[in-house]
């Protein structure tokens, strides 16, 4: 048993990387609830975030913008804007054309098409096929909390992920889309014969869910140091499981499914010889143990199949 | 059968050509050969439906010449080893692909962790030989054997998980192999496992460079002729059960898992089946592949080659067993050919797929709905085994459990329910019902809705749990599953249709007979001439039940089940019920959504089914009063999960507790 102040500073890791995983996480869940789709190149989404953040922040270096907050905030903005467009394409392109197909129909074209957009990244991109530094504008250094080391940079990224998250929670029970949004994915039908523009509310959802995967790829940036164009794959694998642990369908479970798959990470990587290599072993397991025992996630909807 | 042979040449001659021209003038007259024969089959009339027709007619001559063709292929390559390769990795794509089809398309698991189950055959090989010193031919056996081990310990979470889930569940398994080979120091890391030995049949390596008819063929033809082998047999195995009643049963839980149970198709049974059958075929590839590349390592099995696997599978067709052959074909070897594109080779792949999904969804080469259409009539051999639906309907024989109590009035008691209550919650569905059946008999269900009816139907057939005591033919029913039940002799058709749209309506009669009988995979694979004589026997019985309704049905049998109008639907899905030769028979609401005209016809064709099996009990739920009135010899009406009346139908339409249920209070009263 690890002291401690092992534990803690692990699963103050854990947070940092739940964190990140709940943002594409409510992603996931958000499409799955309007369209009943997994968007599999959600991961690569979060991916193009990451990227358009890298190029934003150079664009800002190179126009001679010095100050760090407002720079960062621009880019944190630009990159939303940006990601969500692409996640509205790719919606319109690939995702509502086949909602009414079978699963695996859906699946293999998003799929398909992250494989795309990760190729894309690959041959357009300059360099592409290298790791990307990825500048922090982030105070170093931290304090001591009880023999756990808090950095500065941590707190930041655990605020801005919070915030993010507060700010769709607030958008999504505060707003008239957010109402919409939230009625196309109890009953389509219903919601559309209340009046509810079905096309505007699958694209809103698209480009909130989008938007979110851009925060979390800065922030993954942000904590790593670099970001690569293989990133979307583990990023999208990681997603999906923490919005299935949580439940499709539910934003709430998303969040505590991507905390929960931080955590249990960490947890793994301390606890575990050679743990961090098999951190990703005992995590993608519990998950599948885990469905097992509750096949629709932690706050998912129990199914009663109507004959 | 010269011209099968010569088209068979012909586009034999177009794919060496396609492989090997590198000078421009060449290429250039192979692809303007190519667009030509296609123009041609596309756009002469009568040129497609001529040769389909001579292919179709000598069939025989048809496999013989592809045959041929086939094995010919490394002569023809024989100056580019790489090119026999690459014809050889197409090969094993599509025995893996047949494989990973039957999980997929025809039993519809998604299994995304295709590449991991390959890579459980190839590592098996790789450890057995090369650690273990075993012989590679014994490893080559072992190693598909480890992917079913392993298949079946996951597959627990499989048949808990549906959908998207179970697409998950997939996925990290994929993922949790490829982080495993990686790390675990026995496997060899990153490095993989090397130097595994080659095959050495009869003490001949397959890796020596051989000379046949006085041509000197690389190595790789050795390996090519092998995967050939493989390819055809996995082919073959995959198609006779393709079409045996193991894939009818696995297409019908594909498409309506609560009708194939209620037809007594054990499902988590079947699944497994069907999961260990992909694995084992998906395993051979990949045991196969180790030896004749001689290594295996981690970036060999990821997730991407399990993406590349499940393309040959919707490039081709879905559930297509000639798709996968096709998707194979030409998904291996086509980004090999255009190299030059290398760097652009996974994005244009990408780019295919999402065309071929969004313009093509059924593939290439589309699944086949009259699977049984073209089965051949070999002599007049008798049904290879008396089965009880060769025998007289009422003999339901070896079903009979117990003698069924019989009363004072020689009324033989069928159904007998007692104090049956259905909670969903806080909600009781129904309260405390006691109803009673006899053999032969006719009642009616009555009462609006959510009274209880369905759910009462539910829980007898074992869909929904319950308390109380349901006893059938004297035993009881407790802690049965819906395909246990649908055995013992209840079947039942559903409120809202639950055919089997896609498949063909002898398909979805014939399910029905699954719950007695059917011959086995073994003979479907193996004995084919008993195969065909059951098969056809249960044909003629199916057409034997569709006549009883509608003299026309069995002519469209082989037709798409989708294209009948809603009464026939209906029809069909009563005659599936009746395939299962039951005692017992449920009808929820027969004549939801149909026209007057069209209840009526139906209830003629019910009087016809119970003058053919007067012994046949039939409990029915109806809102149109002529109905009940015409068929039921005594009616039961419900409300509030209760029952609140009992008796013959002018009593009962009389009592006014129902009057109020149905029409509610008379203001004033």
């Amino acid at each position: 048993m690890p002291p401690l102040e092992v534990v803690l500073q692990q699963a103050l890791n854990g947070l940092m990387l739940g964190v990140m995983y709940a943002l594409i996480a409510v992603g996931f869940t958000l499409f799955f609830g309007v369209l009943d789709v997994i968007h599999f190149s959600h991961g690569d989404i979060f991916m193009l975030g990451a990227f358009a953040g890298l190029t934003l922040t150079a664009l800002w270096a190179a126009l001679g913008l010095t100050a760090p907050a407002l720079a960062l905030a621009l880019t944190f903005l630009g990159a939303c804007v940006i990601t969500g467009l692409i996640g509205v394409a790719a919606e319109r392109l690939c995702v509502k054309p086949l909602a009414r197909a079978s699963p695996l129909m859906t699946l293999l074209a998003t799929l398909s098409l992250g494989l795309v957009i990760r190729e894309s990244v690959l041959v357009f991109y300059p360099r592409g096929a290298d790791p990307k530094p990825f500048p922090t504008p982030l105070p170093a250094g931290g304090f001591d909390l009880g023999g756990v080391f808090v950095r500065w940079d941590s707190l930041a990224i655990l605020g801005i992920g919070f915030a993010a998250m507060i700010a769709v929670d607030r958008l999504i029970t505060r707003t008239r889309m957010g109402a919409a949004i939230r009625a196309v994915a109890q009953d389509p039908e219903a919601a559309q014969m209340m009046g509810v523009d079905l096309d505007r509310t699958v694209d809103a959802t698209f480009f909130i869910g989008s938007a979110l995967a851009a925060v979390a790829g800065i922030l993954s940036g942000l904590y790593y140091g670099e970001i690569q164009f293989i990133m979307g794959i583990s990023g999208g694998v990681i997603g999906f499981s923490a919005a299935a642990i949580g439940g499709l369908g539910n934003v709430y479970g998303a969040i505590v499914g991507g905390l929960l798959f931080g955590v249990l990470q960490t947890t793994a990587a301390a606890f575990i010889p050679r743990g961090s290599e098999f951190r990703d072993v005992v995590a993608f397991a519990v998950v599948m143990l885990f469905l097992v025992f509750k096949p629709t996630g932690i706050l998912g909807e129990r199914s009663v199949e109507r004959v | 059968m010269l011209t099968v042979w010569a088209v068979e040449l012909g586009v034999f001659a177009l794919v060496v050509a396609a492989i090997l021209a590198e000078r421009p003038v060449p290429l250039g007259l192979t692809i303007g050969a190519g667009v030509a024969a296609w123009a041609a089959v596309r756009f002469v009339p009568g040129l497609r439906g001529g040769l389909a027709a001579a292919f179709h007619g000598h069939r025989r001559a048809a496999w013989l010449g592809g045959a041929v063709v086939a094995v010919a292929l490394p002569f023809a390559l024989r100056a580019s080893p790489y090119w026999t390769f690459v014809a050889t990795m197409a090969l094993l794509y599509v025995t893996i692909g047949q494989g990973l089809n039957f999980q997929i398309g025809t039993a519809g698991m998604i299994n995304l962790a295709g590449a991991a189950f390959a890579g459980l055959g190839g590592y098996t090989v790789g450890l057995l030989t090369v650690r273990l010193g075993a012989p590679p031919l014994l490893a080559l056996l072992a190693g598909p054997l480890v992917a079913v081990a392993v298949g079946a310990v996951l597959f627990v979470p499989i048949l808990k998980t549906r959908g998207h889930y179970l697409a998950l569940v997939t996925i990290a398994f994929g993922f949790i192999f490829t982080i495993l080979m990686n790390n675990l120091e026995f496997t060899g890391g990153p490095q993989g496992i090397k130097d595994i030995p080659t095959l050495r049949p009869f003490g001949f390596a397959f890796s020596t460079p051989i000379r046949l008819f006085g041509v000197g063929l690389p190595y790789h033809a050795n390996f090519y002729w092998a995967a050939l082998a493989l390819a055809g047999l996995a082919t073959l195995a995959a198609w006779r059960l393709h079409e045996s009643w193991l894939g009818l049963a696995l297409n019908t839980l594909r498409d309506d898992e609560i009708a194939a149970r209620c037809s007594g198709v054990h499902v988590a049974r079947q699944k497994l089946v069907a999961f260990s059958i992909g694995n084992l075929i998906i395993g051979v590839g990949g045991a196969f592949y180790a030896v004749m590349v001689g290594f295996v390592s981690p970036p060999d099995f990821d997730f991407g080659y399990s993406l590349i696997m499940l393309s040959v599978i919707i490039l081709g067709g879905v559930d297509s067993i000639p798709g996968i052959v096709l998707g194979a074909c030409l998904l291996i070897p086509l980004p090999e050919r255009f190299r030059f594109l290398h760097e652009y080779r996974l994005l244009l792949y990408g780019v295919m797929i999402v065309l071929v999904l969004l313009f093509r969804p059924r593939g290439l080469w589309p699944a086949p709905t009259a699977r049984r259409g073209a089965l051949p009539r070999r002599g007049a051999l008798p049904p290879f085994r008396a089965s009880p639906r060769a025998a007289g309907a009422g003999e339901a024989g070896a079903r009979t459990v117990r003698s069924p109590a019989r009363d004072a009035g020689g009324h033989v008691s069928l159904l007998e329910i007692r104090d049956l209550t259905v909670r969903f919650g806080g909600l009781t569905a129904v309260d405390g019902v006691t109803l009673e059946v006899g053999e032969g008999e006719a009642v009616g269900l009555i009462g609006p809705n959510g009274s209880g009816k369905t759910t009462l139907f539910n829980a007898v057939t074992g869909l929904y749990a319950w308390s109380g005591d349901v006893r059938f033919a004297g035993a009881s029913l407790a802690g049965l599953e819906p395909h246990a039940i649908c055995r013992r002799g209840i079947a039942r058709t559903f409120q809202a249709s639950r055919l089997c749209l896609d498949l063909s309506v002898f398909d979805n009669v014939l399910i029905g007979m699954r719950a007695t009988g059917g011959a086995s995979a073994w003979t479907a694979l193996l004995r084919r001439r008993r195969f065909l004589a059951d098969v056809h026997a249960a044909l003629d019985e199916a057409r034997r039940l569709l006549v009883l309704f509608n003299p026309a049905l069995p002519a469209r049998g082989f037709e798409r089940a989708a294209a009948l109008p809603q009464i026939d639907r209906r029809r069909v899905e009563i005659c599936r019920a009746l395939a299962a030769r039951p005692r017992l028979l449920l009808l929820d609401e027969p004549s939801a959504g149909m026209s007057p005209e069209e209840t009526a016809e139906l209830m003629r064709d019910l009087q016809v089914v119970r003058e053919a099996d007067p012994r046949l009990a039939v409990v029915i739920i109806e809102h149109d009063m002529f109905v009940i009135e015409s068929v039921s010899q005594r009616v039961t009406a419900f409300n509030y999960g209760r029952k609140i009346a009992e008796g013959p139908f002018k009593t009962v339409a009389a009592t006014p507790e129902v009057r109020e249920a149905y029409l509610g209070r008379e203001a004033g009263v």
